[in-house]
């Protein structure tokens, strides 16, 4: 009999194993109340919120007033059930109980011993129990209590319905983990402030509770007493009398305020040891959700005019700094910013790296560095588009060698830049106002949309100076359906055939190009509608 | 660019640390009278050691050293790694110069206003430079490849500009009587002379004539480009 349930149990665990629908399932779930990624999880967590907000209020309501019975309706039975669900859920989602009959099933197999079930009961209940003396699970579990109403003592766990909202709210917990940080100091004071609390109101207790002061009459009201004027709430039902009960009084005062002053130093302390870890998960939960993300690795002189030029256009920027003053600098620029060492892969993955990363620029004064972080970023991802700075020659080819696509050496510039205007002047001139889009005149591209009136056409078949434009050159996938390499054909003869994703580069003004643009998006419209 | 301006223009570069020695690398394929001018023998022993003939000390501090040199009607490049000594020679040299060219390198904004405010005639901030070509490749890739094979390729292609000369075929006409396309060239810009020396874009669109003296700046090919300068300079 053992025999066959155990086949029985091992093969449909076996069947769990390899079912992908119980698995797909059970991740689903998993992600739904665990894992902060995920993207429907929000509004999970939004609906438990509603659920547990409504809860509260009717339960408040009904302490006074009669409330209406569909509500109380749905309080007993809708809220309960969601409760209990979510707590089952919870429960299931914790551990794999087939994992562990499977387990000890190769185990006896290996080893030849006969299968324990009171091991497999052992290590299931023990997994779960570990779940089920977690914090969040007793809250939940007591917060399903308040549902009997018959036991009136049981609506003071409404107040735990209210502590279970703490498990949606990530800044709620994130208060808790940091004053959990300063246990020990605040254990401390407490034991101490207990201390002292105690022998105040036996003091107070021995020199007026003996007839001398009406309103203390029993221990508990001295230690009541004592609470009361070592928190300084001092509500004044309870004054001595005495002299001697006086004199305590200062003592309790005195050394209440302090411990206040204390308590308030230790929270600020551990908020402020936090606060760098609390903006850093800030930064990352804002990047966790932007796609098409620039990271400037260093903001030394270049890092800078490229993160606040980068924003100026529209563009998103996250800046990865290691050095405590650039990063505050950073901060104060208004950029996002990531105080961590990019060349560490730990701190690219934290990102998720490939799929919300378009560029990587890595522009640390330190040409090593910015060979590390390039291969720290194409080992990571294949796509990826890296800018690297360099200074020396020697480091150029490594970058390359490394994954570079573009290198940037500021000194080969600076001499470029130097040759071309010495050479022309005014053509130099030009190309700065061109560039610096100083003057309303400008080069920009332009795609060839697919349907558009340009796609499948002619250079010579549209008249670029009518529409004040000058077609500098036209960009063509090295291979159809290629998007990111391009050959170019400089001022294309007029017979040049033009396809979809072909880049035409103009000059032109502003509302020379605007209007261009415009016109391709609208043929595109045309088209698609007249099909 | 045409051998002419190959020749003419005559370029002492101060500085052959890290900075001026890249500098010099690449002008050295564009122009070939360039004397390096350094303050230390190390330096200069450097230069020397690279092939760099012309290439001597001087005691920046010493006006007369460095009008030994021969400023007049040259290009001065200011390429020092030290920007303080950047600032002195610029303020050095426009105080003994009438019509040189007063080039400097510059490391932040706020040395390029100091450089020009004391008369550098052009101010190279390396960092900006650099920090605009990275925003032009991630927001605009195309054009930053296009303008990289006019600029950093050695492919034939290059943008020049030409002076009018008299008597041309080009004086009196306008600008849409001419086919450029027919040279293989594009034709970027001009600066007229009849509406001030200001740099006008040819997609502006105003018909401009041609005069002796207005600068066409053109872009093609090398041998397209020479082509038209030797019609543009040969009997009309």
């Amino acid at each position: 009999m053992k025999q066959l349930i155990v086949r029985y149990l091992v093969s449909f665990s076996y069947f769990l194993e390899s079912a992908p629908y119980y698995k797909r399932t059970k991740r689903f779930f998993n992600n739904l109340l665990n894992n902060d990624d995920y993207k429907y999880k929000k509004y999970f967590d939004i609906f438990m919120v509603f659920v547990i907000l409504s809860s509260v209020i009717i339960l408040v309501v009904d302490v006074r007033e009669h409330v209406a019975y569909w509500l109380e309706w749905y309080d007993f039975y809708v809220v309960t059930i969601i409760f209990i669900v979510e707590y089952l859920l919870r429960l299931w989602v914790h551990s794999d109980m087939h994992k562990v009959i499977i387990a000890q099933y190769e185990e006896s197999e290996f080893f030849e011993k006969p299968f324990s079930f009171r091991k497999v009961i052992s290590e299931i209940a023990s997994q779960k129990w570990e779940y089920m003396t977690s914090i969040p699970a007793i809250i939940d579990l007591i917060a399903i209590l308040p549902s009997y109403r018959e036991i009136r003592v049981l609506r003071v766990f409404v107040l735990f319905r209210a502590f279970k909202m703490l498990r949606y709210s990530k800044s709620l917990l994130q208060f808790f983990e940091i004053l959990r940080n300063k246990k020990i100091e605040l254990y401390a004071l407490f034991l101490l402030l207990s201390f002292f609390t105690l022998i105040a109101s036996m003091m107070i207790y021995v020199f007026e509770g003996a007839g001398q002061n009406q309103n203390i009459q029993s221990l508990f009201d001295a230690i009541y007493w004592a609470v009361v004027t070592v928190t300084t709430v001092g509500y004044g039902d309870i004054t001595p009398v005495t002299t001697e009960g006086r004199f305590i009084s200062i003592l309790v005062i005195i050394t209440g305020l302090g411990a206040i002053t204390f308590l308030t130093s230790i929270i600020v302390s551990a908020f402020g040891e936090k606060l760098p870890e609390i903006k850093q998960t800030r930064v990352l939960n804002q990047v966790a959700k932007t796609k098409d993300l620039n990271l400037v690795c260093g903001y030394g002189k270049i890092g800078q005019i490229v993160s606040n030029k980068l924003r100026k256009q529209g563009e998103r920027v996250l800046v990865i700094e290691n050095d405590a003053s650039k990063v505050q600098k950073a901060e104060l620029d208004g950029h996002r910013v990531l105080h961590a060492d990019a060349t560490k892969s730990d701190t690219l993955l934290k990102l998720k790296f490939c799929e919300s990363v378009k560029s990587v620029i890595a522009v640390t004064h330190n040409d090593i560095i910015n060979v590390f972080i390039t291969i720290n970023a194409r080992s990571l991802c294949s796509t990826v588009e890296i800018i690297a700075r360099c200074s020396e020659k020697s480091v150029a080819t490594k970058l390359k060698l490394a994954g570079a696509n573009h290198l940037i050496m500021p000194e080969e510039i600076a001499g470029m830049l130097g040759a071309v205007y010495i050479g022309q002047p005014v053509a130099f001139d030009a190309l700065q106002a061109i560039l610096t889009r100083k003057k309303s005149a400008r080069i920009d591209e332009v795609e060839v949309k697919r349907g558009s009136f340009l796609d499948g056409a002619k250079v010579g078949d549209f008249d670029f100076g009518a529409s004040r434009l000058v077609l500098l050159a036209v960009l063509k996938p090295l291979s159809p359906n290629e998007k990111m390499s391009h050959y170019v054909i400089f001022n294309p003869p007029e017979d040049t055939e033009l396809h979809a994703h072909d880049i035409l580069v103009v000059m032109g003004y502003n509302v020379s190009i605007a209007d261009f643009k415009g016109r391709m998006e609208q043929s595109v419209r045309y088209k698609k509608r007249a099909s | 660019m045409f051998d002419t301006k190959k020749e003419r223009r005559e370029i002492i570069l101060f500085g052959y640390g890290k900075l001026g020695h890249r500098v010099y690398e690449m002008l050295s394929p564009y122009f070939s009278k360039i004397t390096v001018v350094e303050q230390a023998d190390e330096l200069i022993q450097d230069a020397k050691d690279h092939g760099i003939v012309k290439s001597f000390t001087a005691d920046f501090k010493q006006d007369q050293e460095l009008i030994d040199l021969g400023l007049e009607g040259k290009i001065l490049f200011c390429a020092m790694d030290e920007m303080a000594m950047n600032i002195f020679l610029v303020l050095s040299l426009k105080s003994m110069t009438k019509n040189a060219t007063i080039i400097s390198i510059s490391t932040s904004a706020e040395n390029t206003r100091k450089l020009k405010f004391i008369g550098a005639d052009k101010v190279i901030d390396i960092y900006e430079a650099s920090a605009n070509r990275i925003v032009d490749i991630i927001t605009r890739p195309a054009v930053t490849r296009v303008l990289d094979e006019v600029i950093f390729v050695d492919n034939g292609i290059s943008l020049e500009e030409i002076e009018i000369p008299f008597h041309s075929f080009l004086e009196g006409k306008y600008v849409h009587d001419i086919d450029f396309k027919a040279f293989d060239l594009i034709l970027v810009g001009i600066t007229d002379r009849e509406m001030g020396d200001d740099f006008i874009f040819v997609s502006r669109g105003i018909d401009h004539k041609f005069d002796a003296g207005d600068i066409l700046v053109l872009l093609g090919e090398s041998h397209a480009l020479e082509n038209f300068y030797k019609k543009l300079t040969g009997p009309s």
